[in-house]
């Protein structure tokens, strides 16, 4: 076989093949024994630093949960990080979602929290549940949370409810604190902090990262992808917050064979793509006709 | 404008409201905020309702399969019957946490969406290996660019490479930046002229024609 | 290896997810009817629950003509809706689409200038042109770089002489921003499979602590 055959051949691998490959590489790292650490980078920590103020003011924080089980393994480990610096903290918070598929997994990972850290609901925290027209709900909590929430998430009106006293609109908590795995950020921008300004602070997937928010000062801090959430995790052993990393740094083996693996792929499709011309003879397409 | 009342009330509807909404945001005067705090609380229970007739539309489409043992109907009466236990579950026994609504998001819905995004790995690699190719400058940059920002990301080689994690930094940081800012303004831009265009009925498409 | 019965379920429903990378095969189409239907009474409970009852339905049984009686314009907005799929008055529901459609457009005009131009403009040319050399070169080249990108998406002026030359330095601007996006993709996608992996390894196998 001739050189160019051979890379002709590369080009057309069975895309099987490449799905196995990606299976391996991710999985391998498991069964090691290799651990891996993220080191914090300037922006977690700036992202820290941002939550740390908000959290010293004494005012209840908000935290809008906008992923489901689709994105749940990349944003999950971020949740759970800002989630014990706010009860670590013992600041109170407001949480909701603006997402439907969110409702769910809120209710579970704060049924955890308030487990591990002995906290009352509608003191320590409340679940105002799921609201629907989500840009024009962030629009309208500019001025009234009220009437976009009458009841929490258990059916008791938020007028009854001791931690929402004196919480009638966004100005009234330190931030909000957005978990996204869509572009809900931007609509935050948009419709809350462009008209009623007050700090924002995003966590979302690496494929939504967005530092021109942050270079704008549009945004106080932002947390992208599974590698920030190992980083916060990071982060938060080196504080003293949590005793051990999450499953995003677990996940920093696995991720590092796979970018190594797929960088290979481009390569190897590259290297058939223009070393199997030769093959082909010039003008001729990968299945030898004319493109 | 042609067509009669009836065609052309959606229209006026649309410019009185459309230029109320863009100006209440500059008019704080409580005249102008009340009417609009009432307007946006209208549509959360808009939204639902529409959501349910949504649903139906499903339900009505799946059914009809069903009776008329169209091709593949039997997924048709696993997608119904899904979808009844699920209301039953959440309509009888609640949705709060604990329940048996609960339970089945996070141990039948969770795993089958959280795995079926996840094929997404899959399928990105594969078309990564087929399709990027450097056949163009353009092409070219992008590869790189993509290259040095994948390398900068493994935790290894930013260690053993202290340069190339900061060229990597540097892309992400500044010219994507900049890429990503001029998509923003033409894209603000694009949906201003939309709007301005629908609301003042320059472009009716979005509204239907008139069915006489 | 678990033996709670829900974790061997959903390490099944992912088994036959994972089925269809081989090739399409009944029992991924029975997981994925599933999911449709399972996600479809979920999406009608949680708006019943979350939306439909505490938002419209509670206050107006509680106080029909109380302060939150304007919520009967939604009632008749709901049917106006609805008048969609009725023969001979089709026409009422464009009212409907009128009003939701002119909320959305009209606040988009003044949020859109706001957030995404004034404020993208003015932190584009507040840059601070101090510092050290990497961070001078890197606030030129945003400056520089999205005036050129912008420059591509002008087409009013044929891209030409200076224009083009600006303009083809934009796409190559553009291009660092897609290639940057791609890595940034490929790596969410990796973590959502790094997820379903742990899940089939640790929790159903428990090969892996």
């Amino acid at each position: 076989m001739t050189p160019s055959r051979f890379f002709d051949r590369i080009s057309r691998l069975d895309r099987r093949w490449i799905f196995l490959a990606i299976l391996l590489a991710v999985a391998l790292p498991f069964l090691t024994p290799l651990e891996f650490r993220a080191k914090p980078s300037e922006q977690t920590r700036e992202f820290d630093r941002a939550l740390d103020a908000a959290l010293g003011t004494g005012k209840p924080i908000m935290v809008d949960v906008d992923f489901g089980p689709q994105t749940m393994a990349e944003l999950e480990p971020l949740l759970l990080g800002v989630m014990h610096r706010i009860f670590e903290s013992e600041t109170k918070a407001i949480f909701f979602t603006l997402m439907p598929d969110a409702a769910a997994p809120t209710r579970q990972y704060l049924s955890e929290m308030a487990k591990e850290y002995g906290l009352e609901y509608g003191v320590d925290y409340v679940f105002l549940g799921y609201a629907s027209s989500f840009a024009y709900t962030m629009y309208g909590m500019g001025t009234s949370i009220e009437k976009y929430f009458h009841e929490d998430d258990r059916g008791t009106p938020l007028g009854e409810i001791p931690i929402m006293k004196g919480v009638e609109r966004l100005a009234d908590v330190s931030a909000v604190v957005n978990m996204a795995s869509n572009s809900f950020p931007k609509f935050w921008i948009q419709y809350g902090v462009a008209p009623f300004g007050f700090d924002l602070l995003v966590g979302c997937t690496a494929v939504n990262a967005t530092d021109l928010y942050l270079q704008t000062g549009q945004l106080k801090g932002l947390l992208a992808g599974g590698r920030a959430g190992a980083e916060y995790e990071a982060l938060l052993v080196e504080k003293g917050v949590v005793s051990q990393t999450g499953d995003a740094t677990r996940g920093l083996g696995s991720q590092s064979l796979a970018l190594i693996a797929i960088l290979l792929f481009i390569v190897m499709g590259n290297a058939g793509y223009f070393l199997g011309r030769g093959a082909r003879g010039p003008g001729r397409d990968e299945r030898g006709g004319r493109p | 404008m042609k067509g009669g009342i009836g065609y052309r009330l959606p229209f006026a509807l649309m410019l009185v409201l459309g230029i109320f909404f863009a100006a209440q945001y500059y008019i704080p005067h409580p005249v102008v905020q009340g009417p609009k705090e009432m307007m946006l609380q209208w549509k959360q229970p808009l939204n639902a309702f529409i959501i349910f007739l949504a649903l139906g539309g499903l339900v009505v489409m799946h059914a009809r399969k069903v009776i008329r043992r169209q091709k593949r109907w039997g997924y048709s009466v696993v997608t119904l019957v899904a979808m009844a236990a699920m209301i039953f579950a959440g309509m009888v026994w609640g949705t709060g946490e604990g329940t048996v609504f609960s339970d089945w998001f996070k141990n039948l819905v969770t795993p089958i969406e959280a795995t079926m995004f996840s094929l997404l790995a899959f399928f990105v690699a594969s078309a990564a290996f087929r399709a990027f190719r450097a056949r163009t400058t353009g092409a070219t940059i992008l590869l790189i660019s993509a290259g040095v920002v994948m390398l900068g990301l493994i935790p290894a080689v930013e260690d053993a490479i202290p340069p190339l994690g900061e060229v990597a930094n540097f892309l992400l940081k500044y010219p994507n930046t900049a890429a990503k800012r001029a998509i923003m303004i033409g894209v603000a831009l694009g949906a201003i002229s939309v709007a301005l265009k629908t609301i003042l009925g320059i472009d009716r498409t979005i509204l239907g024609r008139d069915e006489r | 290896m678990s033996t709670d019965p829900y974790i061997w379920i959903a390490a099944i429903l992912t088994l036959g997810v994972f089925s269809f990378l081989y090739r399409d095969n009944p029992f991924f189409c029975f997981v994925e009817h599933l999911l449709v239907g399972l996600s479809t009474g979920y999406m009608f409970c949680t708006y019943w629950h979350n939306v439909f009852l505490p938002e419209l339905v509670n206050p107006l049984m509680a106080a029909p003509f109380g302060p939150e009686a304007h919520l009967w314009v939604v009632v008749g907005i709901c049917f106006l809706w609805s008048c969609k799929y009725v023969r001979g008055v089709k026409d009422l529901s464009r009212l409907a689409l009128a009003f939701w459609l002119s909320i959305d457009l009209g606040l988009a005009i003044p949020t859109e200038m706001e957030a995404g131009i004034i404020a993208q403009v003015a932190g584009t040319l507040g840059v601070s042109f101090s510092g050290t050399w990497d961070q001078i070169l890197g606030n030129a080249i945003l400056v520089g770089g999205t005036l050129a990108a912008l420059t591509y998406f002008f087409f009013s002026k044929a891209h030409k002489g200076a224009v083009g030359a600006t303009a083809r330095v934009g796409t190559w601007i553009l291009m660092i921003g897609f290639g940057a996006s791609f890595s940034y993709t490929i790596l969410s996608r990796i973590y959502l499979l790094i997820g379903r992996l742990l899940f089939l390894l640790r929790d159903w196998l428990g090969i892996v602590n």
